[in-house]
């Protein structure tokens, strides 16, 4: 049904098996959603059950303003931000052939352009990061630590009278959305409100404009889609939500304002039925940051000094040169999630790339507060409880992902060894000329594919492209990142077949660790991921045919 | 078999963040930047350079630094001409891994003769000021001396110190190690690769 309403058949497959692999992950799908696995985010069982879902309305943040204090005032479009010149950066690949964790030549975005409205140069303690080495984030975290972000007032209209002191931050605060606490109680808060809105205007348009048939091919491309947003956004409106049916509509991509709750439903962080939300949420958000008290309780010393050492040196360069993950608001959110995930998942601790994997959830989370690319945002500017939500946020959903692929970050890493190895297997059955040419250059598929598995594929893609691909990944349920994603992969590789059979040993594998993906859009990404659902279907229970 | 081969395969090993990325960027496309990101697996690059006379392709494989990844040496290690092992002058830590990093590697790249197996070793940030320096450059000398005299570097990737020195050196080693085992080949013809995959050997590159 929902193929239909989308012109490019993305999904090939629908008319077959479909449904009866979709039904068959119901009973996954509970194991996932429904089941109150909140102790997924560490290796050891949590010993003392919580109350399910108490309300204790009482204690809840004393932050959020209250409800009425928010004027009904129309939210603002997204404004769309092309940027191309941070796009750029957020891939290691710019230029053939560069290794991936190589930056991208076209240098140096630290002196960002002056029309980019980045605040950083505001905390003159700050503006140091960009000569610093890898070593110093301490001192610059303190600093951070510092700048009051409580004393931001909430509402940006209010906000050209309110602030006196001339401050740069004010036209990056217009970008947060007027009502960001009634959202991190309600994620739903803003959506439910335009849309509501929304229908009032269409339903006086449709009767004044009945006869004006102006519409042209555009317009209607464009109907389509916001039809079918419209109808995503209802069915998250809905006070209960049918798991199998958002995971049918999230596998086609899921609207980008709608992604944040998807996100958090897909992966049973959020509750489905509606009640339980806001109740779930706040507990959620005090766990983690008893959680964070906790482990950094003994202050700097008292830390895993390996795996500090390690997460320190690593954050700075998750994505060097986009402004976000320069900031070091946002750097202190990373790093944090990142040691109280490893402390608590002793078997695997912090491993290089896990670093990567968490800066989709805290960018698109992010998302839900903010009118503008959250790329080029400031996190500091955010209301402090806005600011932990989104890192207890991104927190726990990291942590479901990481369940479903922790064997790939123990010791000897069997979980990559295996997908690695049954990729081969897989593409010498499905391409057998290219298996034999590999084989022949003596290319070993771990030369490539083990970043591949250990990055899901982020070093290869840009972010953007990530974030498509794990709408997919998300509703395909608990296995995808690791089952699913070797199917992905192995229709990655083949996708370039023609090309790495005319080279040899050299050209294949600095072809493969800089691949021509700059300039992917949703429609390519959709390609690879039909591809990879026929031959998961066709392949999944068959192992012992790529076996032979 | 016995043609002279054209490529040397050289690795890069030591502690994550004491420069590797960076020293490999410096001396083939002679630039720095402070903006990689972490390495993961092993990036791979090459270099067309002129020895005694030669010409030969450097094939280097640039290797992440954290632990987790050893074992995912065989894939890289196999068949290398020379290891280059890279720590931090500003870090005790870095240079006192260096006896685990070459134990591992001649463990996982099981050359022929692992006495004689070139190594080179560098000491990386020395751009950085005199007193942040934790290990002197007689310490480092002493323990390289002990490891059959692995010829000792001291580099900054960022200011190009020493780093074309260093890197004519590895070419060198490299390809007097690739001339005695072309004597060892000549001793046995068909030397014996035990993998228990049936993949063909990686063995050398000819």
């Amino acid at each position: 049904m929902l193929g239909m309403t989308r012109p490019p058949p993305t999904r090939p497959h629908i008319g077959f098996g479909t449904s009866s692999r979709l039904t068959s992950y119901s009973s996954a799908a509970i194991e996932w959603a429904d089941e109150d696995a909140w102790d997924s985010g560490s290796d050891s069982e949590s010993a003392a059950p919580k109350p399910l879902y108490s309300r204790k309305s009482s204690s809840i943040d004393n932050a959020v303003p209250q409800q009425t204090a928010t004027p009904a005032q129309p939210v603002p479009n997204r404004k769309r931000t092309p940027s191309t010149s941070s796009l750029a950066f957020s891939y290691t690949h710019v230029n053939a052939p560069s290794p991936s964790s190589y930056s991208p030549q076209t240098e140096p975005p630290i002196q960002t352009s002056p029309k980019a409205s980045w605040t950083m140069v505001s905390k003159p303690s700050e503006t140091g990061i960009a000569k610093e080495d890898e070593k110093t984030p301490v001192d610059k975290r303190r600093v951070s630590e510092e700048f009051d972000v409580d004393e931001i007032v909430l509402g940006s209209m209010d906000l050209e009278a309110s602030t006196s002191k001339p401050n740069r931050g004010s036209v990056e605060r217009d970008n947060i959305r007027p009502d960001v606490s009634d959202i991190a109680h309600d994620p739903l808060h803003w959506i439910r409100r335009r849309h509501e809105e929304n229908s009032r205007t269409r339903s006086r348009n449709s009767e004044a404009s009945g006869h004006t048939k102006t519409a042209s091919q555009l317009m209607r491309e464009q109907s389509i889609k916001t039809n079918r947003r419209n109808k995503f956004v209802e069915f998250l409106l809905a006070e209960d939500i049918n798991i199998v049916e958002l995971r049918k509509m999230a596998w086609n991509g899921i609207p980008e304002e709608l992604r944040p709750v998807a996100w958090q439903l897909l992966l049973g962080y959020m509750p489905l039925p509606a009640a339980l939300r806001s109740s779930t949420l706040i507990r959620k958000r005090e766990e983690y940051s008893s959680l964070v008290e906790l482990s950094f309780a003994r202050g700097r010393d008292g830390l895993d000094q390996q795996i500090w050492h390690q997460i320190e040196i690593d954050v700075p360069r998750t994505r060097p040169g986009v402004q976000l993950w320069m900031n070091a608001t946002a750097q202190k959110c990373i790093e944090r999630i990142l040691y109280v995930w490893a402390i608590r998942h002793p078997a695997s601790g912090y491993v290089q790339g896990i670093n990567d994997l968490v800066t989709p959830f805290f960018q698109v989370f992010l998302s839900s507060y903010i009118t503008t690319d959250p790329e080029l945002f400031d996190p500091s500017l955010l209301p402090k409880n806005v600011l932990n939500a989104i890192e207890a946020d991104s927190f726990w959903c990291l942590s479901r992902l990481l369940d479903g692929i922790q064997d790939n970050y123990i010791f000897a890493q069997p979980g990559i060894q295996r997908s690695v190895k049954r990729m081969a297997e897989l593409v010498a059955r499905i391409d057998a000329p290219l298996a034999a040419h590999l084989q022949s250059e003596n290319v070993e598929f771990m030369q490539f594919a083990f970043r591949w598995m250990n990055c899901l594929l982020m070093r290869e893609m840009s972010v953007k492209n990530t974030i498509r691909m794990w709408d997919t990944y998300l509703a395909e349920g608990p296995d995808a990142f690791s089952q699913f994603h070797l199917y992905v992969c192995s229709a990655f590789l083949i996708k370039w077949s023609k090309k790495l059979q005319e080279m040899d040993f050299q050209g294949i594998i600095m072809f493969l660790q800089s691949l021509p993906t700059q300039s992917w859009t949703d429609h390519d990404i959709e390609l690879l991921l039909s591809h990879a659902f026929v031959l998961n279907s066709t392949w999944q229970n068959a192992q012992s045919h790529f076996q032979a | 078999m016995l043609q002279k081969r054209s490529l040397m395969k050289v690795i890069i090993l030591g502690d994550s963040g004491v420069g590797k990325t960076s020293l490999m960027n410096q001396y083939v496309n002679k630039r720095f930047t402070n903006q990689y990101k972490a390495t993961i697996g092993a990036d791979f690059l090459t270099k067309e350079i002129t020895v005694d006379d030669k010409q030969v392709t450097m094939q280097l494989w640039d290797t992440a630094g954290q632990e987790r990844f050893q074992s995912l040496g065989v894939a890289f290690y196999r068949g290398a001409d020379c290891c280059v092992l890279v720590y931090d002058v500003n870090s005790s830590k870095s240079f006192e891994t260096l006896d685990s990093w070459r134990d591992e590697f001649l463990i996982q790249a099981s050359p022929r003769d692992p006495e004689n197996f070139p190594f080179v070793v560098l000491g990386n940030k020395i751009d950085v000021e005199e007193n942040k320096r934790q290990v002197t450059q007689k310490r480092a000398m002493t323990w390289c001396q002990s490891k059959g005299n692995i010829p000792y570097f001291e580099t900054s990737a960022k200011e190009a110190i020493n780093v074309e020195q260093a890197f004519q050196t590895i070419a060198k080693n490299a390809l007097q190690q690739q001339d005695t085992d072309d004597i060892y080949e000549n001793d046995y013809p068909d030397p014996i690769t035990i993998k228990p995959d049936s993949n063909p050997s990686y063995g050398c590159n000819c």
